[in-house]
């Protein structure tokens, strides 16, 4: 291995979409306990591992420990059909997510992706869609490492990208 | 000839207790640390090193660095690669490298033929020689001819290359004295820096020039600076490495060679930076004169280099011809190290600071006159010196090296890359300067114009301060150290020399083999314009890029025409700028990770069972059919259509486009974009719409479900998701934002089980579920939710096949187990795994679209018999009137019809024209589609034909390279045309 790098599966995470009216989305996010993060592309942590990620100017993310899933999404789905402009659907299916760990995964990252890691531009609590060998991929810190969630489609491409960029033999 | 016959005793920045040995054309070789593969073939004594371009004239070593145009070869071994500078590859043991452009051997070429076929070969000739009978006759041979290397063969494959991206706030472009002052100054402000220096070492011509600061040698102050540069944790510098691209908004191409990494050959990186400060130095350039290709002659600043850096004479006796003052220090350092010199400038004045500077060293000195021609052929033994003017007599000066200087070219590639540059023409430098008119991009040093010392390392502190202070840092310029004397920047403009004779060669550019009398030419048949010469006679394409050439060709050619070279203008340096490997450029995204493939949930199963997987659109993988044991892809396709005609089938729908529509507006914005009408659906059931695009073509076809009140969900084809996502998002921002709409695509979340067939009824309800599936409960069109196997459900009684069909969705968690519960269930009643191949014979069967078949671009609803669709009361929808008026213009389209073969087993390919009496002209029409059909046991197609409807119960005429195939124009129903099937 050229870099010092690890890549495991993330388990399964409850995943909940809004998308719509800002003040819809606050509202909806209220009524589940839960804030929306003040800035752009960062994440609002709660206890108890509930994460609302704030990727686009009508779209969000929840992302809770999967044992929660129908009560998080029962309530967000419940508080949206009070709003006309709001979506809020599970797509905990959708999404597969990446633990990538070590003192080499910023060089591993930045043969995928063309965003700034440095730690004053990619701040600790930073998350965002960025392209990421060809395809969209999210990218948000996790503690010393960093997660990549991607639509499972496309999970072995970038997961066997990551590998060979972090210097494991290209078996293709 | 002894090891090292010219290396000189003492000096140099080499290791001579480490001898190094290599090979050279399969000769064994020996030179030493820190030499290159050329100071070590010339401290060997070996000048001739490859053959050229398109003569094949013998070439020896130019430069010093990556201005070389005559030592190009090709790396042996495990380093193969084609088109290596040997001024530029450090020695290395076991070194292997030969030449290029000549065969059996560069002193007995037998390509060296084609000097004799010189006349048939002048610039341009492509364009008219060798045109009868016919170019592509003789262009395999020319092209074999041509060329400088091979590509390479090893094995390493791709593992060896990496491409990245890198940001920072100052990026410095070269690390000779003005590169080094502006990255201290610049990363002592706190700014993130990158120093990026395409030399074997830092300095530039620091050490090639021998030269001293503050009163020490320089190598003292380019080790002092690197410490103190290597003491800040903001500051990465990068040597051997070159920046070799500059593109839009900052965002520039580097390739590093040798990279601290195991198993990695080269890196390439995609740089986007806050500030660039360019301080790339500057070229020599030559003066060209008859025959001064020839090996052995080389620019002044090179043979400096290797007696300074390499200590290695290039030669015994040494004529510096130069037409400026800064060749007087060439000269010097030359004698100094004992090779015998001769002078001979072309300028009547020599300014006294000049002649100074070679006081002393027994140099002759010859004024006002030229170096008419070389004498010699693989290794010159002398020139001939004439008075500039022509009056007087020619000598002949014995010596086996000349080295020329016929003034210096700013390094301008990235500022005109950059386009935040402008050339401007210099009288006093004799070049073009680069003018740069941005806040973001700033040039130091020679790269600028400014060629003496002292001015080159203020000019890289003040640029670099004003870089990182432009980036948001404060900063300041440190202070320059304090040089030795140096020759002053006098010259005078001389482009070339003359020849004398007729036949005569003048070699302007050594890369691709361009004469004075190549741009000459150029000028006579009109291609006056700097640019159409460049292109007319390759001048400074290829390896060179314009390194040392592009001013001397601009300078000619203005000689030529009577004009200032700035009348002339400039070109455009094209990336890449120095030679990179394609493999650099690849990096390691080759072979099966190149293309984004999308997986299902249950494509390993697939897999397992003996799927080919096809591709299906948006990269996604499905199986195309289901190989069992002996079958190819016709019998299995056969079969599985077989069972879903007969009994049942069942495949992976999930790539299918899926997208929730929510909002009190959601039934106007589908009212517009589909050409049907929506207002009207009920919830619970679901409707086929086609969406055209704003030039009233199709877009899209689909069944769009109403899940309650305000929701819908959109099923687009599985290639047309991503646009259609688009045209959704663009009505809805920039069209139509007034409608109160949210549009969510949710593809993957939903894993599509599609059970059809006859007794497709039959296996749902043996799988079991809660949902009654009956017709009267759940007819064609509708939709329930429920659970099937245990497993969450929604289906939706929607067909593509001709027969019944139930579309199973459920959460992709659960898609590996639905799917094996149904097949297990099917058996008894003879399920098959479907394929997109045998989806394809049913469709076409039941008379189906399909994208990229019957639809492609010009195809309008009416063109494909379903004009009956468009809503006659809707006032509007996205390319209603685009249709109309097309259709105005011009009434007579082509049409979807059936084909059958007169040959009931004929296939034909798909795409194949239809062309009146099948005759060789214009076609009308083309097949679309063509399968083996199982319903009908005969082979059937699909086709687009002009006034086809009309036209039923003729003869169409299938035009194929070999044959004419009668096809009887049918109906495009071939199966279930009442749809009582798939009502079923």
């Amino acid at each position: 291995m050229r870099y010092e790098f690890d890549i495991s599966a993330i388990a399964p995470r409850a995943i909940v979409k809004l998308r719509g009216d800002p003040d819809a989305a606050t509202r909806c996010l209220a009524c589940a306990g839960l804030r929306a993060p003040l800035r752009a592309n960062s994440i609002a942590s709660h206890a108890g591992g509930d994460d609302v990620l704030w990727l686009g100017p009508r779209r969000w993310l929840v992302m809770a420990p999967n044992a929660r899933e129908d009560e998080l999404a029962g309530k967000l789905e419940n508080a949206a059909l009070r709003e006309p402009m709001l979506a809020a659907l599970r797509v905990s299916d959708m999404w597969a997510g990446f633990d990538l760990r070590g003192r080499g995964a910023p060089d591993v990252l930045a043969q995928a992706t063309p965003l700034d890691l440095d730690a004053t531009r990619f701040a600790h609590d930073a998350a965002t869609f960025t392209d990421m060998f060809a395809v969209t991929a999210l990218l948000r810190r996790a503690g010393n490492g960093f997660e990549i969630w991607c639509d499972r489609s496309l999970a072995q491409h970038i997961t066997e990208n990551l590998r060979v960029a972090a210097g494991q033999p290209d078996k293709s | 000839m002894s090891a090292n016959a010219y290396r000189l005793a003492t000096g140099g920045e080499i290791d001579r207790a480490q001898a190094i040995a290599f090979r050279f054309n399969g000769a064994e070789f020996s030179g030493f640390a820190g030499d290159t593969l050329a100071s070590a073939l010339l401290a060997n004594g070996v000048h001739l090193v490859g053959r050229s371009f398109k003569y094949h004239r013998p070439r020896g070593i130019t430069g010093a660095g990556f201005e070389e145009t005559g030592g190009i070869v090709q790396l042996a071994g495990a380093e193969d690669a084609p088109n290596v500078l040997a001024t530029r590859l450090a020695l290395t043991p076991g070194l292997e490298a030969n030449s290029v452009n000549c065969w059996p051997s560069p002193r007995f070429d037998l390509g060296a033929a084609a000097q004799l076929a010189q006349r048939l070969l002048p610039a341009g000739f492509y364009y008219k020689t060798f045109m009868w009978p016919g170019w592509k006759l003789f262009e395999p041979s020319i092209r074999k001819a041509a060329g400088l290397g091979r590509a390479p063969t090893r094995a390493e494959g791709h593992d060896g290359y990496e491409t990245r991206f890198g940001h920072c706030d100052v990026l410095v472009v070269g690390a000779g004295p003005a590169g080094l002052m502006a990255a201290l100054a610049a990363g002592r402000s706190g700014a993130r820096v990158m120093l990026v220096d395409d030399g074997l070492v830092p300095g530039g011509r620091l050490c090639a020039d021998a030269r001293r600061l503050d009163g020490k040698p320089a190598q003292a102050w380019i080790d002092a600076t690197l410490a103190d540069l290597a003491s800040l944790a903001n500051v990465r510098v990068f040597q051997d490495a070159s920046v070799w691209g500059y593109l839009e908004h900052n965002y520039l191409a580097m390739v590093e060679r040798r990279p601290d990494a195991p198993g990695l050959r080269q890196r390439s990186w995609k740089l986007r930076v806050a500030q660039v400060v360019t301080a790339a130095g500057a070229f020599e350039r030559p003066i060209p004169f008859v025959d001064s290709d020839r090996p052995g002659v080389m620019l002044a600043s090179a043979a400096r280099s290797y007696v300074n850096r390499h200590a290695v004479m290039p030669g015994r006796t040494a004529l510096v011809f130069t037409n400026n003052d800064g060749a007087y220090d060439s000269a010097a350092d030359l004698a100094r190290a004992g090779i015998g010199v001769t002078l001979v400038d072309a300028r009547r004045e020599t300014p006294p600071s000049a002649l100074a500077r070679i006081q002393g060293l027994g140099i002759e000195l010859i004024t006002g006159s030229v170096v008419r021609a070389a004498l010699g052929r693989s290794r010159i033994h002398g020139v001939v010196v004439a008075p500039r003017d022509g009056g007087g007599p020619e000598r002949i000066v014995s010596c086996d090296l000349v080295c020329t200087s016929g003034g210096w070219n700013p390094a301008m590639h990235l500022a005109s890359q950059s386009r935040e540059s402008r050339a401007i023409w210099d009288t006093a430098r004799a070049t073009f300067v680069p003018a740069p008119r941005s806040a973001r991009f700033h040039i130091a040093g020679a790269a600028r114009g400014t060629f003496d010392l002292a001015g080159c390392l203020r000019e890289g502190a003040e640029a670099g301060a004003a870089a990182a202070r432009a980036a948001g840092f404060e900063a300041m310029a440190p202070a320059a150290p304090t040089v030795d004397a140096e020759a002053g920047a006098g010259i005078e403009m001389l482009w070339f020399v003359p020849a004398a004779k007729r036949g005569q060669k003048v070699f302007v550019d050594l890369v691709n083999d361009v004469t004075i009398d190549d741009l000459a030419l150029a000028q006579r048949e009109g291609y006056e314009h700097i640019e159409h010469v460049k292109r007319y006679t390759t001048a400074g394409m290829g390896i060179d890029q314009g390194k040392t050439v592009n001013v001397t060709v601009i300078g000619a050619v203005a000689a030529m025409r009577g004009l200032k070279p700035d009348a002339v203008g400039t070109t455009t340096f094209r990336q890449p700028y120095v030679p990179v490997e394609f493999g650099a450029i690849a990096g390691h995204r080759m072979g099966d990770r190149l293309l984004p493939m999308r997986r299902t949930k249950l494509t390993a199963w697939h897999v397992a069972h003996g799927a080919v997987l096809f591709e299906a659109g948006l990269r996604w993988q499905r199986p195309g059919y289901y190989a069992q044991a002996g079958e190819g892809i016709v019998d299995a396709t056969i079969r599985e259509a077989r069972a879903v005609r007969e009994k049942a089938g069942m495949y992976d729908g999930s790539p299918l486009g899926k997208f929730l529509l929510k909002g009190p507006d959601a039934a106007k914005l589908l009212d517009l974009l589909y050409i049907n009408d929506w207002s009207n659906l009920k919830p619970g059931r679901g409707r086929y719409g086609i969406m055209l695009n704003e030039d009233g073509l199709f877009l899209d076809d689909g069944v769009t479900l109403r899940l309650n009140e305000d929701e819908y969900l959109l099923h687009s084809a599985t290639g047309a998701a991503d646009r259609v996502y688009a045209h959704i998002e663009e009505m809805l921002q920039v069209h139509c934002p007034h409608l109160r709409v949210v549009v969510v695509p949710i593809t993957s979340q939903w894993a599509n089980v599609t059970v059809c067939g006859p007794l497709s009824r039959d296996v749902v309800l043996k799988v079991g579920t809660d949902i009654d599936v009956s017709r009267a409960a759940l007819p064609f069109m509708a939709m329930a939710e429920g659970k099937i196997a245990g497993l969450p459900a929604r289906v939706m009684r929607v067909s593509w096949t001709g027969e019944m069909s139930f579309e199973i969705n459920t959460p992709s968690r659960h898609a590996v187990e639905l799917w094996e519960r149904i097949f297990a269930a099917g058996r008894e009643f003879g399920i098959a795994p479907v394929g997109s191949e045998a989806n394809h014979v049913l469709r076409v069967e039941a008379g189906y679209i399909s994208s990229g078949h019957e639809v492609d671009g010009p195809v309008d609803v009416h063109d494909l018999g379903l004009g009956w669709m468009v809503s006659k009361t809707k006032a509007d929808f996205i390319g209603k009137r685009s249709m109309a008026i097309r259709r105005a213009g011009n009434p007579i389209r082509r049409e979807l019809v059936g084909l059958l073969p007169e040959d009931p087993q004929r296939v034909v390919p798909e795409g194949a024209p239809i062309t009146p009496g099948g005759q060789r002209i214009d076609s009308e029409g083309f097949v679309s589609a063509c399968v083996r059909s199982v319903a009908l046991n005969r082979v059937i197609a699909l086709g687009l034909l002009t006034n086809g409807r009309a036209r039923i119960g003729e003869t169409a005429y299938v035009k194929l390279p070999d044959a004419v195939v009668p096809m009887r124009i049918v109906a495009p129903v071939f199966h279930d045309a009442d749809r009582a099937r798939v009502k079923g």
